[in-house]
């Protein structure tokens, strides 16, 4: 058509970033004298640069202090809740994928096994810095629900657990809610929902899973199992007033 | 090199905060990044720039040991992360803006974030940015055009250009 053609999207950028040689920089000047098009391409490359600059500088405040780099930091922490957090959830999301699955042939109860696989890694640490409003965890708990299809308003307030966060897992191409709480005596524990793994089974069913209380029930195509701490009777009445809310 | 890493630990903590889209994972690899420059600070040529010594190393650690067992976006896990870090010195709305400029950045494909990040709030040239990612230069004027432009969509709703 016209001039505009001659400048692909990569030159514009450089030339608005100032990476364009003089002659180029010159060349696009003078044809955006006389071109309304190619103003208007310029114009679809421009964001608030400016907005950008000032949430990274909030950001560059509000990083963590550095490590102290003495000798003590070159021996590796020997126990990091965070990381071992972290680290489980890779690892969890690997295994949803392909290689944990053949690596661990004998899991007999399913994703109840990986969650509590998942679950184990917690300790009390992991969840205790992780501070939330009641506005936030309703906000939290009402976009999980609009992805798992399932209203989780009821599962916010329970008399022996404190909501920590909910997050959104996957298991073997399914949603997987959980929930992540503390009891009383700072212990996590966790509500996770699955869809579409109901195998049609009645009532509350109280058991341990890796050294875990854990209960498991089922309803309208949902699987839940809320897993954490060693009392099984707390496990089983909490799983009750749960299945009752939900 | 201790005091050094010190300075530029606060500025690779948020590089890695947009790599990874997650504080803990972000504090991890930032110091992931010191340690191992601290093992290899024989390699640091005195004399060049210690940032971008210490940014080509986390995108390498990031790429080539956290990464590799990671999640992707689209599939298995993804944690929920509520990365928005009011301030309160600016009026809400334009702070409200200002989120929304950053969780925009946050949308976009990691390469893409990693070169906006790099060229945008670092400063960092075509040719810098590039020898860090240790990409072309090409690369980088793409990447950066395919962000200009999804910024620029879901943003243009939002507020006045600043450009």
């Amino acid at each position: 058509m016209t001039e505009t053609s001659i400048y692909d999207d990569e030159i514009l950028t450089a030339f608005l970033d100032n990476e364009v040689d003089a002659e180029t920089k010159a060349a696009i000047e003078t044809a955006l004298k006389s071109d309304a098009s190619l103003k208007d391409r310029l114009a679809s490359l421009e964001f608030p640069i400016k907005s950008l600059n000032i949430a990274a500088s909030n950001l560059l405040d509000a990083a963590p202090a550095a490590p102290d780099f003495g000798q003590t930091v070159k021996q590796p922490r020997r126990f990091r809740p965070q990381l071992v957090a972290w680290v489980a959830c890779l690892v969890f999301g690997v295994a949803i994928g392909t290689s944990w699955i053949a690596l661990r042939p004998h899991q007999p109860n399913g994703w109840r096994d990986y969650v509590a696989a998942y679950q184990a890694l917690y300790v009390n640490e992991t969840l205790a810095s992780v501070a939330t409003t009641p506005e936030a965890a309703s906000a939290n708990l009402t976009s999980l629900g609009a992805t798992l299809g399932l209203d989780l308003s009821g599962a916010q307030f329970d008399p022996g657990l404190r909501f920590k966060r909910g997050q959104i897992l996957g298991f073997q191409g399914k949603a997987l809610v959980q929930l992540a709480y503390l009891n009383a005596l700072g212990e996590p524990v966790a509500l996770c929902i699955i869809r579409g793994e109901d195998a049609g089974l009645e009532g509350i069913s109280v058991t341990t899973l890796e050294g875990m209380a854990a209960a498991f029930w089922e309803r309208d195509g949902f699987a839940y199992l809320l897993i954490g701490g060693t009392d099984e009777a707390f496990i089983a009445s909490t799983a009750e007033s749960m299945a009752k809310r939900l | 090199m201790r005091d050094g890493l010190g300075a530029i630990f606060p500025r690779l903590w948020r590089y890695a905060l947009i790599l990874t889209s997650n504080k803990d994972a972000a504090y991890d690899l930032a110091q992931a990044t010191c340690l191992r420059a601290l093992e290899k600070h024989d390699k640091f040529e005195s004399g060049t720039h210690l940032d971008r010594w210490l940014f080509r190393i986390a995108h390498r650690i990031w790429l080539n040991e956290l990464r590799a067992t990671a999640v992707r976006r689209g599939g298995g896990l993804q944690p929920v992360e509520d990365i928005d870090i009011p301030d309160n010195k600016l009026p809400a709305e334009t702070n409200y803006f200002v989120q929304e400029v950053l969780s925009t950045v946050y949308k976009l494909p990691e390469a893409q974030r990693a070169c906006v990040l790099l060229v945008y709030v670092e400063g960092f040239k075509y040719a810098e940015a590039a020898e860090i990612l240790n990409v072309p230069v090409g690369t980088i004027m793409s990447r950066l055009s395919a962000a200009r432009k999804t910024l620029a969509r879901r943003l243009s709703d939002e507020g006045a250009k600043t450009g």
